[in-house]
């Protein structure tokens, strides 16, 4: 699939029934807060976008836009075989996002 | 030990508090040492220089964090500052030649690996694959801007708006993607120390091991050649012996807590 700067992979509170794995470009992470528009994350090339598919409530809790022009071959959830391997997958990117994120929240280029 | 007058001849904002100053005469210097650096009676602080080593200028990049400082920052071309030095080790530009170059700053970390940056640059023929590696806290933080523009470099940011199209992440998870061969490649890294910690284990990840990388530490340096201890750790005084190291050097005692 192809996406223009600015188009939206998914949106925030949408179902989580879907993955993508970008092949080419970037996708940020983004949501609004006190009326303006935060990426936490931007995702590129062989980057996993979305993990929301995986867990209740299967609902995407960012907002997923192209930064530029975009390649991602998009994966139905409901055709994957969730086997340990896949699993084992996820679990990985879920890991080194937490870890990322609490290096993020130390805040370490603060005064 | 009694500081030397140079002359501010150029001044530019990098960011909201962060100021370049060019100073003559120039000194001669390594990539990677520092002077101590002082602003009339407001105190002196360790500055690493962030200028070119084969330049005309002795060149600072200073944060303004505190009252020296703030008035290093505050100093108008044709004001005088007091300079000692150059005191410290180097980055190994001499000793990695033929090898492969990451470089992994962060936040004001890439002021001291400016100098090695533009020597390996600048000899493009005596090293291999060169990739910078930097990280901010936001677009606004981001040093040498136009540079990094020119330079081989991967920019991220910790946050940032939507107007911002570049990457948003920690620097560290750049480090996998980096355009080196492991097996042929020194790293250099200069930031935070808890990202430099961070780094480590993603540069091993990469094949890049603790021997092949170089810090450049920060602490209470106040004397510059090792007489007065201040900036002692463990078994090194961070002036005299550093402020670079192997990383496999000094590691176990940067987790020692108030060490």
């Amino acid at each position: 699939m192809l996406f223009a700067p600015g188009d939206y992979l998914f949106r925030t509170g949408d179902e989580a029934d879907r993955f993508y794995l970008i092949v080419r470009g970037s996708v940020a992470l983004d949501l609004v807060a006190r009326g303006e528009r935060h990426v936490i994350e931007t995702l590129h090339d062989g980057d996993i976008a979305g993990l929301s598919w995986l867990f209740v409530p299967h609902r995407w809790m960012f907002d997923g836009r192209a930064v530029e022009d975009t390649q991602a071959t998009e994966y139905i959830a409901a055709e994957q075989q969730l086997d340990a391997e896949l699993l084992q997958q996820m679990a990985a990117v879920a890991v080194s996002r937490l870890q990322a994120t609490r290096l993020q929240l130390l805040d370490v280029y603060a005064r | 030990m009694v500081p030397a007058p140079f002359r501010v001849v150029d001044r530019r904002q990098e960011t909201v508090d962060t100021w370049t100053l060019e100073l003559e005469p120039r000194v001669d210097f390594a990539p990677g040492q520092f002077t101590m650096l002082s602003a009339g009676g407001r105190g002196e602080v360790p500055i690493s220089i962030s200028g070119d080593p084969d330049g005309t200028r002795l060149v600072h990049t200073v944060r303004a964090v505190g009252a020296a400082t703030q008035a290093i920052c505050e100093a108008e071309p044709g004001r005088v500052l007091g300079v000692r030095g150059p005191f410290g080790g180097a980055w190994p530009t001499d000793a990695i030649e033929g090898a492969d170059v990451m470089i992994v700053a962060g936040g004001v970390g890439l002021a001291p690996l400016r100098p090695a940056i533009l020597r390996v640059l600048g000899r493009p023929e005596r090293y291999g694959r060169v990739s910078i590696l930097y990280g901010a806290r936001d677009p606004g933080q981001l040093l040498f801007e136009d540079e990094l523009a020119r330079w081989p470099a991967e920019v991220t940011v910790d946050s940032a708006g939507a107007g911002w199209t570049g990457r948003v992440g920690v620097v560290t998870k750049l480090i996998e993607r980096a355009p080196v061969d492991p097996a042929n490649a020194v790293a250099l890294l200069c930031g935070p120390e808890i990202m430099m910690r961070f780094a480590v284990p993603a540069l091993a990840a990469r094949g890049i091991a603790a021997e092949r990388t170089y810090v450049s530490l920060e602490r209470n340096m106040q004397c510059g050649i090792g007489h007065c201890g201040h900036c002692q750790l463990g078994p090194t005084l961070i002036c005299r012996d550093g402020p670079v190291y192997r990383w496999s050097d000094v590691e176990p005692w940067l987790a020692v807590s108030e060490l």
